[in-house]
């Protein structure tokens, strides 16, 4: 009897924290409808997520491509359909054979020059090896890294930026290391064989970095990739990072007061140069930036000119990470703004970087470098005068 | 890197935004000068409108506004009117000038006036190309413009004009107005002024008519002048005046005694000769007794530094050889056949790579030994980069340069000259010829070789492309400019120094007829001057080409395998080229 009646207490209370609740849900669901204006709901028009709209061109084509295999959701999605069998061809062979499929999926393909068939047959071949390495670079944790885009025959640029700007220092808290990046000019490609000079050149001052890869144009991407590599792989720790051409002038110590200067937060996720905004690929073709329409389809993200930006060594890293989510482009500095645009970052233009020069009759006024980062084009000879006039003591501007 | 505009077509010559292609006074200028420039300026030679390629890289499609031709831009239309290089008529004595003008082509119809101090009315004009020729010479058809004017009773037309129809002409002051159909200021058209100049130019010449250069084929050769000499240096140096007398008087009336710098200097030398040689007088290297004599020069302080300088040290010939080949010659059992003498900068070290890997490459050609140096002042001079370790280790390592203690500019070239003739005379004189090259010129070395190996023993040579009835450059801009106040007067003929050939036996008599020559800022000029002095006059070989080929034949291995030497090549092309015509399945 006793559980009988325990039963029906429990019952009875159950059925009052019921009614409790129901009391509170209404109370509260009217309460949010009088918020809402008198009841109306709002419905879009049409979905609100992109739709899935297969590209045209050929890169951005297989970038989606790319892209799905890196998210999970549409990743097991398209595993499902048949589709993927044909997207994911690619996979199964060697990326560095050249791509078999590639000429029977751009229509003009033929009529393409030579520079963008090579660029397409190799486009997924990254893992070039290191011929020259400078393992022990940054052994003292370096507060900037200089990283200056070289060719092999360019001993006399290299030459006057070691003399100039490029200069290593180690004082105090402040170690400023340098590395040239280059990549191979083979003797089949009618180079001449310049390996003698060059490996005298490395023993002496320590300071090449060398990939196996042809050094053309549309490979500076590669150099991007491959460096990004190097700097997380043997310079983890390094601060900053100045990456930049061998014929533009670069006041140093400018950009060491600057990056001292910054805040914390703001150093984090530093990435400065001159940035160009709502750019798109060029289609005059005899332009050295000519992109075929079959190539690359939309604009591109806001980029800062390859001449020379400087970014923080944390960003070095995560841009590592997401340089292998976005597929070679043939124009270095747009790719670095791809990759960016996939960390959800910008580049930051700054007044100091510039990459289309000054004005003419400025050049020769020592007073217009005081205050800049960066100037393109300059002479090894100009570098040198410019620098030498520079550390002047008694320079009064 | 990449712009989202294109930079503005932008005029180099008047720093104004229209292109190159549309400048008319550009092209006034001689070929040779505005390849100058356009070089200078960094500009694509395909399209001359950007500086972002290069001419190998360009593929603008490309069209010449004077002839239609697709092969060259309108800025390096072959055909200007210029007084540097005229093609002298010298059949056409009697020919008055009853051009037979056919017009080609409507230029413009721009409202032109030709207003001067005596003609005020103003006129409109209509512009015109047209092919004018001396009657009965049709192959000598120069293209020009024309003004057509239908009320002047007066003629005007440029110094070339007069040339090719040897008309003796009269200076007049006028300036040529050009009016745009719709903007009403008046341009000022920048050619006259410059014709003015060329007038006064041609007018300096044609006064100095008689002191002209004889013309290659009249020259005869003063072939038992250069036996072998079995004197001594000494006995060289002291009979050498006696011995060239003849040839040095000539040089002497070619030069116009002026207050010029160079030419005071020169018959100074004369002078001396007259009154018996001696020695010590000229080649003293003491900048501050030249700093006396150059402030003769009125305008000295206008000069360029790399000018200044030149002139304060020009007597300065004795510079200690950094790196030396003392073997050079010696290792080779035969007589050294041809010794490849290449001038080169320190930092060129891709260019000497590609002819050591080409047409440098030391051996033999048919059984006769062929020798290359690479000729170099000092790696490092006041804001060089210091190359002189790596240049020491490439000299290491292939045994092929040779560098002086001097600075490396653009006019210490005829020091460089003579300091190889130095050295030549020391460590290769019994070489058979000697190729003085720049290292951006493909040779074709076999064919060079084959060629020389042809040729009469007994007779001395120096063979080239020749520079004929050329004169100095006085547009200040130019690498080659050389002040009126330096030198005035005609310049010998001389072969380009883009490469030119000569016989060793000449080694000795260049080196002492150059004791008696002071130094000249341009290097082959100055050759030119020091062959003169030995009566010896440089041939011409189509088979050099200093100024490059036709356009379209720059790629084409067929065309270059019949050349000797041509400029300008860059290593990557010489590389392509030298492996193509030794391609035997070249099928041409």
């Amino acid at each position: 009897m006793s559980v009988g009646r325990r039963r029906l207490r429990l019952l009875g209370i159950l059925m009052m924290v019921n009614f409790f609740i129901y009391v509170i849900v209404e109370v509260s669901k009217s309460a949010g409808q009088e918020k809402n204006s008198k009841g109306r709901v709002v419905v879009p028009l049409k979905k609100f997520w992109r739709k899935y709209t297969p590209h045209k061109a050929y890169w951005n084509k297989q970038q989606q491509k790319l892209e799905r295999g890196y998210n999970p959701i549409l990743a097991l999605l398209s595993n499902m359909t048949s589709e993927e069998n044909l997207s994911s061809n690619g996979s199964f062979l060697n990326p560095c054979d050249p791509d078999p499929f590639v000429a029977s999926e751009l229509s003009d393909f033929a009529d393409l020059p030579d520079r963008f068939k090579d660029f397409l047959y190799y486009l997924r071949c990254r893992n070039y090896s290191l011929i020259v390495d400078q393992p022990h670079k940054c052994k003292h944790k370096p507060f900037l890294l200089l990283a200056i885009k070289s060719l092999i025959p360019h001993f006399d640029r290299r030459q006057a930026i070691r003399e100039s700007w490029g200069k290593e220092i180690k004082s105090g808290d402040v170690t400023v290391v340098r590395v040239f990046l280059l990549g191979e000019t083979p003797p089949e490609d009618n180079y001449p064989n310049l390996s003698d000079m060059l490996r005298f050149e490395s023993e002496t001052h320590q300071d090449i970095l060398m990939w196996n890869y042809r050094d053309t144009f549309f490979n500076l991407t590669l150099k991007e990739v491959l460096f990004l590599k190097w700097v997380s792989n043997t310079c983890p720790d390094v601060q900053f990072v100045f990456k930049g051409d061998d014929d533009v002038f670069v006041n140093t110590h400018q950009i060491l007061d600057y990056l001292k200067s910054l805040t914390k937060d703001k150093a984090k996720d530093l990435f400065v140069g001159d940035v160009i905004k709502d750019a798109g690929p060029h289609r005059e073709k005899h332009l050295k930036y000519y992109i075929p329409e079959s190539i690359y389809e939309g604009s591109y993200p806001p980029y800062a000119g390859g001449g020379g930006f400087l970014y923080s060594g944390q960003l070095a890293r995560r841009l590592t990470n997401a340089s292998e989510q976005v597929l070679l482009y043939p124009i270095d500095d747009v790719y670095t703004g791809m990759c960016l645009q996939k960390l959800g970052l910008a580049p930051e233009k700054h007044k100091g970087f510039r990459t289309f020069d000054i004005e003419e009759k400025q050049r020769d006024n020592i007073c217009s470098y005081t205050n800049l980062m960066l100037v393109h084009s300059r002479k090894p000879q100009e570098m040198i005068k410019i620098w030498t006039r520079l550390q002047d003591p008694n320079l009064n501007c | 890197m990449t712009p989202t505009e294109t930079p503005e077509p932008f005029c180099l010559f008047h720093k104004k935004p229209h292109p190159l292609n549309k400048c008319r006074e550009f092209r006034t200028k001689p070929l040779e000068e505005r390849k100058a420039l356009i070089k200078e300026y960094q500009l694509c030679f395909r399209c001359c409108e950007s500086k972002e390629h290069r001419s190998k890289d360009c593929t603008a499609a490309i069209k010449c506004h004077v002839c239609d031709s697709p092969k060259h831009p309108s800025a390096l239309h072959p055909d200007s009117d210029t007084p540097q290089q005229p093609t002298p008529d010298s059949s056409a004595t009697t020919t008055s000038a009853e051009a037979s003008s056919a017009p080609t082509q409507q230029v413009g119809t721009h409202c032109t006036q030709v207003c001067g101090t005596t003609k005020t009315q103003r006129s409109c004009h209509q512009i015109c190309l047209a092919k004018v020729f001396p009657t009965g010479h049709p192959e000598k058809t120069a293209k020009m413009y024309v003004i057509l004017d239908g009320q002047s009773n007066q003629s005007l037309a440029s110094p070339a004009f007069f040339e090719l129809f040897n008309i003796q002409g009269e200076e007049l002051q006028y300036t040529l107005k050009t009016k745009k159909m719709k903007a009403s200021r008046c341009l000022t058209v920048a050619t006259a002024l410059l014709t003015l100049v060329a007038l006064k130019a041609y007018i300096e010449w044609s006064a100095e008519q008689d002191g002209r250069f004889p013309t290659p084929r009249e020259a005869d050769w003063p072939t038992s002048a250069f036996t072998p000499a079995q004197t001594t240096a000494e006995d060289a140096m002291a009979t050498a005046p006696l011995r060239f007398n003849a040839s040095l008087q000539q040089l002497r009336q070619s030069i116009p005694k002026s207050k010029a710098y160079w030419n005071g200097k020169q018959h100074q030398i004369f002078q001396a000769l007259d009154a018996g040689w001696s020695n010590a007088s000229v080649h003293a290297c003491d900048a501050s007794r030249d700093a006396e004599r150059v402030s003769r020069i009125k305008d000295f302080g206008t000069y360029s530094e790399l000018y200044r300088n030149f002139i304060l040290y020009d007597e300065c010939r004795n510079f200690p050889l950094l790196i030396n080949q003392p073997g050079k010659c010696a290792h080779s059992k035969n007589r050294t056949f041809l010794l490849l003498a290449i001038k080169s900068l320190p930092g060129n070290f891709a260019a000497r790579q590609a002819v050591r890997d080409t047409w440098g490459r030391e051996g033999e050609h048919g059984g006769l030994p062929v020798r290359t140096v690479f000729l170099l002042g000092r790696a490092g001079g006041r804001y060089e980069p210091n190359l002189q370790r790596m240049v020491e280790y490439e000299s290491q390592t292939f045994g092929d340069i040779l560098t002086w203690d001097f600075e490396d500019t653009f006019f210490n070239l005829t020091l460089k000259d003579f300091l190889f003739l130095n050295w030549t005379l020391e460590h290769c004189q019994d070489t058979r010829f000697i190729l003085k090259g720049d290292d951006d010129v493909f040779i074709n070395t076999p064919k060079v070789v084959d060629y020389l190996s042809s040729l009469d023993d007994r007779k001395p040579i120096y063979m080239g492309q020749v520079m004929a009835n050329a004169s100095p450059f006085r547009v200040r801009k130019s690498k080659y400019y050389v002040p009126e106040s330096y030198y005035i007067g005609p310049y010998p003929s001389y072969a380009g120094g883009g490469g030119y050939v000569f016989s060793g036996v000449l080694i000795q008599w260049l080196y002492v007829i150059s004791q008696y020559i002071p130094f000249y800022p341009i290097d082959d000029v100055y050759t030119g001057l020091c062959f003169q002095a030995l009566g010896i006059h440089p041939e011409a070989h189509p088979g050099f080409q200093t100024f490059d080929i036709a356009e379209k034949d720059r790629d084409n291995p067929c065309v270059h395998r019949e050349l000797l030497l041509v400029h300008q090549r860059s290593p990557h092309q010489t590389l392509q080229l030298w492996k193509q015509i030794r391609d035997p399945n070249l099928t041409c």
